[in-house]
């Protein structure tokens, strides 16, 4: 028996093998819940959800869509040291500080890798913390058919709370006063998780709501505007999502220019970046009215924020905040707003 | 490709021939950096006044040259700037000297010259005619404040700029002090030396050799990183504080937002955190 087998208490029988992948159950985009003592409620991490594995010797990191990024984050060594002769899954999300102490997306940009000189940049130092808020394997036993208020409790028991990891809180109900809280810190908003949820892998089932304070998601880049001073360097990406059809994505849906929250070497290299994958054929279904237009293959991921819809389906007052390296396009959809109102959802 | 370190013109009687500077050979050298071994700390430098054993910083240091044991005269940097020599932005060729006359005991660093996109023809005469004539350049060059004594020379397809050392930099073989009496040889022994090294005789092939201390510190390092022996600075003290301020400052807004939603009436929740709340005594605003 390892050192973490009193959390397990009561739970005998066979050891299963340490799952060689986890996809992270996700959150479907919402409003606060009514009925809110059947959740628990979370802080919302701007950053790049990972999954931690480790057989007792060796750790391994893991993006939502399975790419090995252990390399890119050393700072989480420390912790397979801790699970050191035992095993563990642990999902939550990395992210990085910017100099208020908030969580930037933008800044987790320089440990992305994106280009070579991104690469090199990573050697200055963008340190990250680890938010850790679930636990899925745990001494040769999947907790995955546990409750989240069976698992939380065993996620508290391991006091992951040093150096380059923290376990942020999670409250009972107060659904409201957490997004409050949120708002006054400037974080994204909150994640309600159902009591009686299991962890579904991969899964967006409605069991784990998100409720955001900015609207904002990922989008497809099949295009640019250049500069119009003439400086080298992107004016505005050209962006759409991908229609839900059935058997996989469909058509690319326009929804209009990006033409701010760039900085001017994000405008560079993105530029660079662009050209690479210029084509010059329209991916969008439909024409595009954009001045000087440059089409390219729709292969990159881009996290804009915006302010709503238009009526005619386009964004309102976007702005760019950085590119999502793990996120293959044609995952990406237009994201809707479900409405829970108490009831048994989920399921 | 290496970036230019210095761009100008050669000079070259009434012809000028723009060029830019690249070093021609590159460091491979292991590096390592200096680590506090219980912590795996970067250590830093600093300077050290032993008189009163104060930490001094660069401002405040001088240039002294020692002119007898502890004695100094101060020479400041605007002193030396005035004597640095005007940047000319020119290669100026002086002389053409057959290369068997510079023994390579003078060169110190090759360069290769390369020409701006107009220049390729003057570029291609001045390197054919070295060859023809089968002698090489001399000149002078300003470069960071200090001037060179520099060759151009022909190596294959490029023309290579060698610096070199000036006449006083080079040590004479008379200054050699321990250097024994050299007997004169017979015939018969140069003979059979001679025969040792036409035995041996070969051309010249730089690939054959390799520099075999650095591929094994090389190898050593790699199996270290394959086998993730890497020690870590412990987490950016600063980046640990921020975590645990930001997670103070949830607490605070929760607590307010829970007063304000007439949390009196409501009892009180228990708040689930494993996470390390502790104020750091910094106060941050909220908003």
């Amino acid at each position: 028996m390892g050192k973490f087998a009193a959390n397990l208490r009561g739970r005998g029988g066979i050891k299963e093998a340490l799952p060689a992948h986890v996809r992270p159950m996700l959150a479907q985009l919402s409003e606060l819940p009514r009925e809110d003592d059947s959740y628990a409620f979370e802080y919302k991490w701007d950053g790049i959800r990972a999954v931690f594995f480790c057989d007792g010797k060796k750790h391994r990191v893991e993006t939502r869509n399975l790419h090995d990024v252990t390399h890119d984050y050393p700072e989480l060594l420390p912790l397979a040291e801790v699970f050191r002769g035992s095993n563990v899954v642990l999902d939550g999300e990395i992210v990085a500080l910017n100099e208020k102490g908030r969580p930037s997306f933008g800044l987790l940009q320089h440990r992305l890798g994106l280009t070579e000189r991104n690469a090199a940049a990573r050697k200055d130092i963008y340190p990250v913390t680890y938010m850790i808020f679930d636990v899925v394997h745990l001494e040769g036993k999947s907790l995955e058919g546990l409750a989240y208020d069976q698992r939380r409790p065993i996620l508290e028991s391991l006091s992951l709370a040093a150096g380059s990891w923290r376990t942020p809180p999670s409250v009972r109900g107060d659904g409201a006063a957490m997004l409050e809280a949120a708002r006054d810190n400037h974080l994204e908003g909150v994640v309600a998780k159902r009591l009686d949820s299991p962890y579904r892998e991969g899964k967006r089932t409605g069991e784990w709501l998100k409720i955001k304070l900015v609207r904002g998601q990922e989008f497809v880049i099949g295009g640019f505007a250049p500069l119009s001073t003439g400086a080298r360097g992107v004016g505005a990406l050209l962006v759409g999502y991908y229609h839900e059809a059935e058997g996989g994505a469909g058509e690319l849906v326009y929804v209009g220019k990006v033409g701010s929250g760039y900085t001017d070497k994000d405008r560079r290299e993105l530029q660079e970046l662009l050209e690479a994958a210029e084509t010059g054929v329209n991916p969008f279904a439909g024409a595009v009215k954009a001045h000087g237009a440059h089409f390219v293959k729709p292969e990159l991921v881009a996290e804009i924020e915006f302010r709503g819809w238009t009526n005619t389906g386009h964004l309102r007052q976007p702005a760019f905040k950085g590119l999502q390296t793990d996120k293959s396009p044609t995952e990406v959809v237009k994201e809707e707003v479900s409405f829970v109102y108490g009831g048994k959802g989920g399921g | 490709m290496p970036r230019a370190i210095w761009s100008g013109s050669i000079s070259f009687g009434l012809v000028n021939i723009p060029v830019k500077l690249y070093s021609a050979v590159r460091d491979r050298e292991v590096h390592f950096h200096m680590l506090h071994e219980e912590d795996g700390q970067r250590i830093k430098q600093q300077l050290v006044c032993p008189a009163e054993d104060k930490v001094v910083s660069r401002e405040d240091l001088v240039k002294g040259y020692e002119v007898s044991a502890d004695r100094y005269v101060v020479v400041t940097d605007d002193e030396l700037e005035a004597l640095e020599p005007k940047a000319t932005r020119m290669i100026e060729m002086l002389d053409f000297v057959k290369i068997s006359e510079i023994d390579p005991v003078f060169f110190q660093h090759p360069y290769y010259l390369v020409p701006d996109e107009q220049s390729g023809k003057a570029y291609g005469l001045l390197l054919a005619a070295m060859r023809d004539s089968e002698r090489i350049g001399v000149g002078k060059l300003v470069m960071r404040g200090k001037e060179y004594l520099v060759a151009i020379r022909p190596y294959d397809t490029m023309i290579v700029l060698e610096t070199m050392h000036f006449a006083e930099e080079v040590v004479s073989a008379s200054d050699i002090e321990e250097m024994p009496e050299q007997p004169e040889a017979t015939e018969r022994e140069l003979k059979l030396a001679g025969q040792i090294i036409d035995a041996l005789a070969d051309s010249f092939d730089p690939e054959r050799y390799q520099d075999d201390y650095r591929d094994a510190v090389r190898a050593l390092i790699d199996s270290k990183v394959e086998g993730r022996e890497y020690i870590m600075p412990p987490p950016v003290e600063e980046e640990e504080g921020k975590v645990i301020d930001l997670m103070a400052a949830l607490e605070k807004s929760l607590a307010r937002a829970r007063e304000q939603k007439g949390g009196a009436s409501r009892p009180a929740k228990k708040e689930k955190a494993a996470a390390g709340a502790g104020g750091r005594g910094r106060k941050r605003k909220a908003s």
